[in-house]
């Protein structure tokens, strides 16, 4: 009787490790891929007997009903549910469950499922884990692909330190107008127009560049009106669409970086140049660069003030 | 396809079309059937081959240049339409200057305009025949419904004004009375800044042109309504830069500027 392992859950990039660690346990067999629309194929291929013998592992994904099983004793068939759809079978040899990570702001599976990889790879990913959140989200398909940078890069048993894990992690993304905005949130001009100036090369991504500052603007405004409003932090996240601790992290230091009024000139001014960029008039750029430096600026004043302070 | 009102300006626009007339505008309100009269009387004299419509750019005027200087393969002209031609920027308009200056016999260019003074006067002095489309008058509407077997909708019918094609496009669709109900609204609260957006404007990037110019004139005609106090006219302004943006450039994101709206009023 052939062995039928089933994995259930919502988490995808998990689903697909478990069975390719399945995979990687039977040494010897013979794996062969198929998806549900594959099914035809699947019993086809089931039918056939091995040339040279030994075991055939078959892994069928997205499925929603178990297929027929093959009939080799020694193959082994491995069903991947499609999301949500949990699969039963009572001749079921192993049942994996993978569901949706929590990231309420007292029970953040996220960060505790990167602390256990960190374990995985022997390296103390403790003062980087929320970092790693923030920064990827809930994809962890892409926090798997930065802890296997930080991996190479520590010895066994290393702590890895923020500074190192934000070098890896800004070379892993393309360059995006958030590194713009990031520069004009750290009151950095000069750097903000390099970034400004690297984005523009390939091609002419003003349009682009505006919409990012848009939402800059229009986020940071709304926020300082419910706080003039006395909403508290958890609240104005969830009216700014952003998970509480993301909120702490990024948004909330950004407060009072500029004032409402010249928040309020920011977005007429960008909704005019997007609105004359995209009617074909190539001044828009200036514009757009005379507000990243006026932004900047103001920044920089604020943070020299607190600085002082 | 019959397009119901205007007959004399449909006329006039069949017998310039039999003439060697060369350039002919149709000028008049979006929702009135220009460009659907246009487009299916010109499918049905032309083969697919001799007839194009081009997007309202330089691409477009680039296109149209090259498609008119070629002879008719098999029908008796050549014709090219520009729908939207308000969105014509000024280069593009220059780009038909050549065209419009040294017309061919064998071709025809139909541009489709909400309001021809929106052309450069460079281009605008070389057209000889604009044709005027007019709103239609409630006793035409209540035949228009009446032949179409159309169901009478009195919000539909009264924000219409007079546009069988804004009608049709209103009728049994509550997303339109919603967000009048939600603009009407805008003008009576205060603290607009933290109002949601309405849905209609979230979605409005991926609903038809149709759609975006009803969209257009509800907000114009709602912030007309409050021109009396004077205290709401940095709102209406907003509304009516917003109304016509929707127009010009229907490719900006509208959630991003009706948040402009928002805060502007409150400022």
């Amino acid at each position: 009787m052939s062995e039928l392992i089933i994995i259930n859950g919502e988490e995808s990039f998990l689903k697909e490790r478990a069975a390719n660690d399945i995979s990687t346990a039977y040494l010897h067999a013979e794996v062969i891929k198929y998806d549900e629309k594959e099914l035809d194929r699947y019993l086809e291929d089931i039918c056939l007997v091995p040339l040279f013998g030994g075991v055939r592992l078959f892994i069928v994904r997205n499925v929603t009903i178990i297929p027929e099983l093959p009939p080799g004793e020694e193959d082994v068939l491995v069903c991947i549910s499609a999301n949500k759809k949990k699969l039963k079978h009572a001749g079921a040899r192993r049942v994996l469950d993978f569901p949706k990570f929590k990231t309420y702001d007292d029970n953040n599976e996220v960060i505790k499922w990167i602390l256990k990889e960190g374990d995985r790879f022997n390296i103390d990913l403790n003062r980087v884990a929320s970092a790693l959140f923030v920064s990827s989200g809930k994809s962890l398909r892409k926090i798997d692909s930065e802890i296997k940078k930080l991996a190479v890069l520590h010895p066994d048993g290393g702590i890895v330190s923020p500074e190192v894990a934000k070098s890896v992690m800004c070379f892993s993304a393309s360059l995006t107008p958030k590194q713009v905005i990031d520069s004009i949130c750290e009151g950095n001009p000069a750097k903000a127009l390099a970034y400004y100036d690297k984005l523009q090369e390939g091609a002419d991504e003003t349009g682009w560049i505006i919409a990012f500052l848009q939402r800059l603007v229009i986020t940071q405004l709304k926020m300082e009106l419910y706080r003039r409003n006395g909403d508290d932090s958890d609240n104005i996240a969830r009216e700014i669409g952003v998970h509480p601790f993301v909120y702490r992290k990024v948004f909330q230091p950004r407060l009072g970086l500029w004032s409402v009024a010249s928040l309020s000139m920011s977005v007429d001014q960008l909704c005019e140049l997007d609105i004359s960029h995209k009617g074909g008039d190539k001044s828009a750029r200036i514009g757009l660069e005379t507000e990243i430096v006026r932004l900047s600026e103001e920044a920089k004043e604020k943070c020299l003030k607190l600085e002082q302070q | 396809m019959s397009i119901y009102g205007n007959d004399y300006a449909q006329e006039k626009v069949k017998n310039l079309l039999e003439s060697s007339e060369s350039i002919i505008v149709l000028s008049g309100h979006s929702g009135l059937g220009k460009y659907t009269f246009i487009s299916s009387l010109l499918k049905e004299l032309l083969e697919e081959s001799d007839y194009l419509e081009v997007d309202a750019n330089i691409a477009g005027a680039r296109l149209a240049r090259s498609f008119l200087k070629l002879t008719p393969i098999f029908s008796q002209f050549r014709a090219v339409v520009v729908n939207d031609a308000e969105r014509l920027s000024f280069p593009a308009q220059d780009a038909y200057l050549k065209v419009c200056e040294e017309p061919s016999n064998s071709s025809k260019l139909i541009f489709v305009i909400t309001d021809d003074g929106l052309f450069q006067d460079s281009l605008r002095s070389r057209f000889n025949n604009i044709v005027h489309w007019k709103k239609l008058s409630n006793v035409d509407m209540d035949e228009f419904i009446e032949n179409h077997e159309i169901a009478k909708d009195d919000f539909s019918y009264g924000m219409c004004s007079g546009c069988p094609g804004f009608y049709n496009e209103m009728i049994g669709k509550g997303k339109y009375s919603d967000f009048s109900s939600e603009l009407n609204g805008l003008f009576k609260e205060t603290n607009k800044v933290l109002l949601p957006v309405p849905d209609i404007i979230k979605k409005l990037n991926k609903e038809s042109d149709l759609s975006k110019k009803v969209v257009s004139h509800i907000c114009r005609k709602i912030a007309v309504k409050f021109l009396g106090d004077k205290s709401h006219h940095p709102l209406i302004y907003s509304i009516l830069r917003f109304s016509a943006s929707l127009i010009s450039v229907p490719s900006m994101n509208a959630e991003l500027h009706w948040e402009r709206i928002l805060i502007n009023s409150q400022m």
